[in-house]
């Protein structure tokens, strides 16, 4: 299991590099940076002097080494919009986002389970109905709709919570109630068919038939023969609210690093867009060689030679 | 027709009477203010774009300050005075100015504020292009040195923010911009990365001492959360206050808004002229556009009758001409200039825009635009694009035989004097420039050097009227800079040039 771990990490390492190059020469494709980092009166020379500081006359091979060379000691530039090292904004902004996506990330999976496995156990049932009602809308309903509907109601109207911003508990709710819509349909249903596929199965009938109470079938025999698909969708959740929450943290003006992103975009600063770029696919990697590894421990017969 | 916001502000509006609601406590002397965007440094000498004013203008200042009424006052420096010649400055110091640090204002500091802020802002460097050097003559008196005369320097305030060199000294570059000091009428005091900056009152502050004794400036980059912040009482005051909540909050009576007219940038049509085989390289043709477009129509139907459209200059700019009236709207006569012109069947056109960016409602005005546009004849095909990529085009229009048009945030009125606009937009290879008219640039260069207000304003109302006859851009609309505060607070904004200012010296609570 180390070694398939480690090897793991090895191809999780190539994809970084990989990611590293597309977000390289993708952010340099998309435009100059001098137009946004010079004054509106500024002349050509000075946007040549820029270049030639930023180092953005060098051919693109070279641009990347000096990237890489620098990035291997963990200093992958300095911000030209934040007058501050790249890395040093990303990292400050972290804690802020995987916060967040830890309570929205728990909410989607608590809510999502129990309702998709309850329902599959009721399969028909007006719980059920509303389940998949329920489920319909959570996909359907556009997030940033969703953020500011609660931001009236929950916090203009009823003044139950703040409207935007971080510091208490109660600052978190909205945004990770919002946060968490989405994910936790789609849960819930994914756990829903798993489980209606396990619960025809004979080992549940037999598990039955011993005389092992109701809950205990489905919650110990039956989810966690469906836990496989589930643990999968979760793991690719999880990660995407690290790396995709900008429209959530620019309604809510939570301090994280997607609308660091997407601001570094719009001011291509490069250094930024590549640093959180390249902490989000690490995420991504680790993320999934956990899942990957829970397979394990859900399913005795997978094994990691 | 109603857009999602006004939707949403509309209903919260009505739900709130009769709910139960919860009110956050707030204190009696200390402000919450919402603004959109993070600043890009604490630091007043490298600050160098619209969002770092915001909070620094607080702690840090630059020698000649504007009052709330626009007019240089007396500040850092008690007194000046120009040469004849306009080329150099002679300026004296208040002598009882300090730090927050503790440390004394003297011309060490200025000369160590005006190196340093056009070492690490580029646009201090660039609003000083005409500066030479600092002769310091005693601690408190200096002058300044200019390559040639410079109309904007006083206006621009002086250009570069003070900052104390000794505390530099003392603690180092990355103290100094973590924990920057200033001579403002409140200090720095903390800062949450992506959340919050807070000042509080500096005690030993050179001029009156003002009434809000803390101030919190939280980042809420949503207009409409910002707006929700407001009417949950959670802020006191918000800044760009989207157009649409305007109605709304007047009508409410609980909100009040102050509507600051800061004129820059004034949106418009822009035409690149070079190229002969554009319709629009034709005067009467761009005249016809001019006159096809009801833009008081847009700025009540489309922008909620907030910003105001002028001719070219506003009332309180050098050279402002009265008699001069913005073009009319008459259809007729545009579908008639446009069939003199040879096209009475009208002809293609791309009319670009920008997605992005820091103006509201660009769409939608664009749309606006060419519907009116289409009107009489001239098919338009709207290109909206994100903000760099559009900025990128208008750059590559500059070239001589480009084909574009576009909306685009241009410089008429609202710069610090009115040839620094004229420089910048309508000058043969001005740096934003896609205009080329050799006549205008002459009496713009002689404007420039003219340090005789009266005879300045005399050359500038000729080059304004050259344009205006020559119509290389079609005025839409001028920007106004809308703050929304509680009923109980006072707040008088103060025009900075090019952006709106938030000072919380100017505020108060009733």
């Amino acid at each position: 299991m180390l070694r398939y771990a480690l090897k793991r990490l090895g191809v999780g390492l190539l994809c970084l590099v990989g990611v590293s190059v597309i977000i390289f020469v993708a952010m340099r494709l998309a435009g100059d940076p001098t137009l946004l980092l010079l004054p509106d009166d500024a002349t050509e020379q000075d946007r040549i002097e820029l270049r030639q500081e930023l180092g953005l006359d060098k051919p693109l091979p070279v641009q990347y080494a000096i990237f890489v060379a620098g990035a291997v000691q963990g200093d992958f530039g300095m911000s030209t919009r934040w007058k501050m090292p790249a890395m040093e904004l990303v990292l400050a902004r972290l804690p802020a986002t995987l916060q967040l996506a830890g309570l929205a990330f728990s909410l989607a999976v608590g809510i999502g389970l129990l309702s998709g496995v309850t329902s599959a156990t009721a399969r028909g049932s007006v719980f059920d109905q509303c389940v998949r009602l329920g489920v319909t809308l959570g996909l359907a309903v556009p997030v940033f709709w969703v953020g500011l509907i609660f931001i009236m109601v929950f916090a203009v109207d009823l003044g139950w919570f703040p409207t935007s911003g971080r510091g208490s508990f109660a600052h978190l709710i909205l945004p990770a109630v919002t946060m968490a819509l989405n994910p936790a349909a789609a849960m819930s249903r994914l756990s829903r068919s798993a489980m209606l596929g396990v619960l025809g199965a004979d080992y549940i009938k037999m598990a039955r038939v011993k005389g092992n109470s109701e809950a205990r079938v489905v919650w110990k025999h039956g989810l966690r023969n469906a836990a496989i698909p589930v643990a999968t969708l979760a793991g690719i959740q999880l990660a995407n609210m690290i790396g995709n929450t900008v429209v959530v943290e620019t309604i809510f003006a939570w301090p994280g690093i997607g609308k660091l992103i997407i601001d570094a975009i719009f001011a291509r600063d490069f250094a930024v867009v590549q640093a959180a770029i390249c902490v989000v696919a690490a995420a991504y990697i680790i993320l999934n060689l956990a899942v990957d590894l829970t397979y394990g421990l859900l399913d005795p017969q997978i094994r990691y030679d | 027709m109603q857009t999602r916001r006004e939707f949403l502000v509309s209903s919260a509006l009505a739900t709130a009477v009769g709910l139960p609601r919860v009110a956050f406590a707030q204190s009696e002397d200390s402000i919450t203010i919402a603004i959109g965007d993070e600043p890009t440094t604490s630091d007043q000498t490298v600050a160098w774009t619209g969002v770092d004013y915001n909070t620094i203008e607080n702690y840090a200042e630059y020698l000649f300050p504007r009052d709330t009424g626009g007019e240089i006052v007396p500040g850092l420096a008690a007194e000046w005075k120009y040469s004849e010649d306009g080329k150099t400055l002679d300026v004296t110091l208040r002598d009882d100015v300090v730090f927050h640090s503790g440390d004394k204002l003297t011309a060490a500091d200025v000369v160590f504020s005006y190196e340093r802020g056009m070492e690490e802002s580029r646009t201090v460097a660039n609003r000083l292009r005409s500066f030479d050097r600092i002769e310091v003559k005693d601690n408190y008196h200096l002058t300044f040195h200019f390559k040639n005369p410079d109309v904007t320097f006083l206006p621009n305030r002086g250009a570069a923010m003070m900052a104390s060199k000794a505390y530099f000294d003392r603690v180092g570059e990355e103290e100094f911009s973590r924990n920057p000091v200033g001579t403002g009428p409140y200090k720095f005091s903390s800062y949450a990365v992506g959340e919050y900056v807070e000042v509080e009152r500096f005690d030993d502050y050179w001029g009156a001492v003002p009434p809000i004794a803390r101030a919190k400036f939280v980042f809420v980059p949503e207009e409409t959360t910002r707006v929700a912040s407001l009417q949950a009482g959670e802020t006191d005051l918000i800044m760009a206050c989207p157009y649409y909540a305007v109605a709304g909050f007047d009508a409410v009576g609980d909100v009040k808004t102050v509507k600051l007219p800061v004129n820059h940038p004034t949106m418009s049509i822009v035409f690149s002229t070079q190229n002969p085989e554009d319709p629009w390289h034709d005067r009467q043709v761009r005249l016809a556009l001019a006159y096809a477009v009801d833009t008081d129509a847009i700025i009540n139907g489309v922008l909620f009758g907030v910003p105001q459209r002028l001719a070219f200059l506003a009332p309180y700019e050098v050279g402002y001409d009265p008699d001069l009236k913005p073009y009319p709207y008459d259809p007729e006569k545009a579908k008639a200039l446009l069939a003199e012109a040879g096209y009475p069947d009208g002809f293609d056109m791309e009319l670009n825009y920008a997605i992005t960016g820091r103006v509201q409602m660009n769409p939608q005005v664009a749309e606006a635009v060419a519907a009116y546009f289409e009107a009489v004849g001239v098919r338009t095909k709207l290109v909206g694009e994100e903000w760099e990529a559009y900025r990128s085009k208008y750059n590559a229009a500059k070239e001589p035989g480009s084909s574009y048009v576009a909306l685009f945030t241009h410089g008429r009125a609202g710069s610090p004097d009115p040839t620094y606009n004229l420089g910048l937009f309508f000058r043969a290879g001005g740096p934003i420039s896609i205009y080329n008219n050799p006549e205008l640039d002459a009496i713009n260069a002689e404007a420039t050097a003219t340090m005789d207000e009266e005879k300045r304003g005399e050359l500038i109302k000729q080059a304004v009227r050259l344009i205006h006859e020559d119509v290389p851009s079609i005025p839409i609309y001028n920007n106004f800079a809308v703050y929304a505060m509680k009923s109980n607070v006072n707040f008088v904004p103060t025009q900075g040039f090019n952006f709106d200012l938030v000072l919380v010296k100017d505020m108060s609570f009733a």
